[in-house]
């Protein structure tokens, strides 16, 4: 039997009735003197069972139920060029300038920031003086094999390696770091809503997700399996739409929660399937998370002479775009690593927004939410640094611009 | 000793008088030991009005400060299950004397009994103070409301018999020479079809409505406090005070109080300001009830004398979500006036006597740096803002 992703609202009695209020005397005409309830606040819980069709179909009509979806593969967003940067990393990296971190008075202090990846290499000393929680999804433990995850947590808030500024803020002093992709930079849909879950009840201000699900990977398992090619591709394609309505509900009870206790801005990787060079027209719309609603998805951008333009294997239909070829951030074990993919824009947004988290929050009379944090990192975007000619599809509202 | 009367001084001539009733059951309604009337519009017994009353004349008599009007009489009607279900004998026992009363029953002819001779006592000089407290079921249409009293609805035909036209009641007392006058309504106020129906009948004024009642006295201050808005719901927890008299009994015993004549003074705008924030505090507790105090006459009386007043505070981290980490000390002058470790993630609630305080909180296993402020505490409440920031 199929393994399934069930995403519950335990504040949904299991009998669908309204939770009744603490057992109180009413004096006077009960019937007519029906006070205003007071939100509920949706408390989501994500579980996975091994289901026949017919029992999942079941599963779906609890009302304590908001989305049953069928477990999908997950993998990080390949960079398209990694390279030892040791060497060659005498200067900052040059996404902190383009994003104008270098000139913002804001460093991200206060604000708790969660990566959810492959892990990271906490002895790395890019994360000295970083109080850092890890949480494990994948039962591999904690700990990063793979480097990706280290690489992109780099970027958001590592201190400077041998004199090379590596993260825009480097005044993050606590981040979540919760493992859902293994070694090989693999994981499981529920490995994603689990953490994600986890990040914002910890306190999470930020997430930043380098990572997409893997429609093409899933068809090609189950042809694997010896299912026929049509067949599979159908299956697929509703496993992707039940994770996307599965995405879009969780977000809302994300969203709903926050109106009360404070939330966290999700940013997600749009993707690194495209290929502008074999083909102008070869352009990928951006997969899950990036596509699920109230999540900031991101694309590429490399450097052009004083401009920027939008990287080739970007895909469309982001909200920003940000700094993802030859970025340099830290590498597992230790140094400089280079990377590509916007894996490696997704955290500069990520640092962005921490930024602007900590501007608001410090802005009297106004109460900080993720909502004016998102309207921060697409308001202050600027479209006119990129080359001229580009269609918005590929870049959204702009480089993001921390605050100055 | 007076019918009705479980406190009395009557060296005092110049003084306040009080009376008290609390209704919690009512055999013709729900739940009842008699038929049911036709008028029950769903209401129920209650169990927290006998509570309430007893409470509420506790503090008048054992901690009621006023120098100018001192305590002169406090008369008492309780219908609980003791005395009209179970027959027996209600009791109550004053705190200051040790004197055990038996408690009449607030049946309407006795109420009137009661408040009539309430008010004789307090027409001697207008320097008296009168305080008027019910508690038990209301109804109401727009503003005016009745107040049930036991035998509501023991008139088959005329279930409003058995209840208190409050307007009438409340104007009927201009007849009374007191010039300050205080009624705390403590019951629903929602919207009554009986009352609809029956258009400008409310039930009974007990002291009826006289032209030009007050030529010749000074006006009246008549403050009143109702323990919801028009309209809405009052609340209890069985068995214990409600929502409204537990929060007058924390308000009267500091955080409705002003020192704008040198000392601490419960007067009736701080009043207002303590009832509503503990209120709120009491009902923002994960559960879905509102209920907001309100004022019908806003007029200022001094009421209650505070030597040392108790100032709710409450202390918080921003965010919120950082309190749970906190450790919290207050001090004043160096010494330390209470702390809280970490570990609680709800705010730090403390009463304070007014004055500046350090509020400190440090964060004993995160990068967090303390953080502290001095502030100047006083009525009606303070909210204490920490920043956690690395």
């Amino acid at each position: 039997m199929p393994a399934y992703t069930i995403l519950r609202n335990l504040a949904v009695p299991k009998d669908g009735a309204v939770p009744k209020s603490a057992d109180f005397e009413v004096m006077g005409a009960a019937t007519t003197a029906a006070a205003p309830p007071a939100p509920v606040l949706p408390q989501p819980h994500v579980q996975v069972d091994d289901l026949s069709e017919k029992d999942a179909r079941e599963a779906a009509r609890d009302p304590q139920v908001k989305g049953v979806a069928q477990v999908m593969p997950v993998t990080l967003i390949a960079p398209t060029d990694t390279a030892d940067a040791g060497a060659a990393a005498a200067s900052s990296a040059w996404g902190i300038e383009a994003v104008k971190a270098n000139t913002s008075p804001c460093t991200g202090s206060g604000i708790v920031v969660a990566v959810l990846d492959t892990g990271i290499d906490k002895n790395h000393h890019a994360f000295f003086g970083v109080d850092i929680t890890e949480e494990d999804f994948t039962g591999a433990g904690n700990g990063d094999q793979h480097g990706h995850g280290t690489h992109c947590a780099g970027t958001i808030f590592g201190q400077d390696v041998s004199g090379t500024r590596i993260g825009i803020a480097r005044g993050v002093k606590r981040a979540l770091i919760g493992r859902v992709l293994g070694a090989k930079g693999n994981g499981n849909s529920d490995m994603i809503f689990n953490g994600l879950q986890w990040a914002v009840s910890q306190g999470a201000h930020v997430v930043s997700m380098s990572l997409g699900f893997d429609f093409p990977g899933m068809v090609e398992s189950m042809v694997e399996g010896g299912w026929p090619a049509a067949l599979a591709t159908s299956n697929a394609l509703e496993a992707y739409r039940a994770n996307l309505r599965m995405f879009d509900a969780l977000m809302g009870m994300i969203k709903a929660r926050a109106e009360l206790l404070g939330s966290a801005v999700i940013i997600a990787a749009a993707g690194n399937e495209s290929r502008r060079k074999a083909d102008p027209k070869f352009r990928i719309a951006a997969s899950l998370p990036a596509a699920a609603e109230d999540v900031i998805s991101v694309a590429a951008l490399a450097k052009s002479g004083p401009s920027f333009d939008i990287a080739p294997f970007s895909n469309i239909f982001p909200e920003v775009s940000a700094p993802g070829v030859d970025i340099v951030s830290a590498k597992l074990g230790g140094g400089l690593a280079s990377m590509s993919g916007t894996s490696m824009a997704c955290p500069h947004v990520a640092g962005v927004a921490a930024l602007w988290w900590e501007r608001l929050r410090s802005t009297p009379g106004i109460k900080a939410s993720p909502k004016l944090v998102m309207d921060r990192l697409r308001t202050e975007a600027r479209p006119g640094v990129l080359v001229a000619g580009l269609d918005p599809s590929d870049y959204g509202v702009g480089m993001v611009t921390a605050p100055q | 000793m007076p019918r009705f009367v479980v406190h009395e001084n009557p060296a005092i001539t110049v003084g306040t008088h009080a009376v008290i009733i609390g209704v919690g059951s009512y055999p013709h309604l729900n739940g009842g030991n008699k038929p049911l009337c036709e008028d029950h519009e769903g209401l129920k017994q209650l169990t927290s009005p006998p509570v309430s009353a007893r409470r509420f004349a506790d503090w008048l008599i054992a901690s009621f400060n006023n120098p100018s009007k001192p305590l002169a009489s406090v008369a008492l009607l309780i219908s609980e299950e003791t005395n009209v279900v179970s027959g027996q004998t209600a009791k109550y026992t004053n705190p200051k004397t040790g004197a055990e009363y038996d408690i009449e029953r607030a049946l309407i002819d006795n109420v009137k009994d009661a408040v009539g001779e309430w008010k004789d006592r307090a027409d001697n000089s207008v320097d008296n103070m009168t305080i008027f407290y019910f508690c038990g079921h209301g109804i109401a249409q727009g503003t005016d409301a009745s107040l049930l009293t036991e035998d509501y609805g023991a008139n088959k035909n005329d279930a409003l018999e058995g209840a208190i036209d409050f307007r009438r009641f409340n104007l009927g007392m201009l007849r009374c020479a007191a010039a300050e006058q205080c009624f705390f309504i403590d019951a629903c106020r929602a919207s009554s079809d009986t009352l609809l129906e029956n258009r400008d009948y409310f039930g009974l004024p007990l002291i009826s409505i006289k032209k030009d009642a007050r030529r010749g006295k000074p006006s009246r201050r008549g403050p009143v406090f109702y323990a919801a808005l028009a309209g809405d719901s009052a609340y209890a927890r069985p068995n214990q005070p409600t929502v409204f008299t537990d929060a007058l009994l924390k308000s009267l015993n500091g955080a409705g109080s002003n020192d704008q004549d040198g000392d601490w003074r419960v007067e009736t705008s701080r009043l207002m300001d303590a009832l509503d924030y503990f209120m709120q505090r009491q009902l923002e507790d994960g559960h879905k009830l509102v209920q907001i105090p309100a004022t019908g006459d806003a007029s200022k009386v001094q009421i209650h004398y505070v030597a040392n007043p108790l100032v709710p505070v409450e202390v918080a981290c921003v965010p919120d979500s950082e309190t749970a980490k906190a450790y919290f000390d207050c001090q004043q002058g160096g010494a330390s006036k209470g702390s809280r470790p970490p570990g609680e993630p709800k705010k730090w609630l403390l009463e304070l006597s007014p004055g500046n305080h350090e509020f400190i909180a440090t964060y004993p296993k995160t990068a967090f740096k303390p953080a502290s402020k001095t502030e100047f505490v006083r009525p009606a409440f303070r909210r204490i803002a920490l920043e956690a920031t690395s």
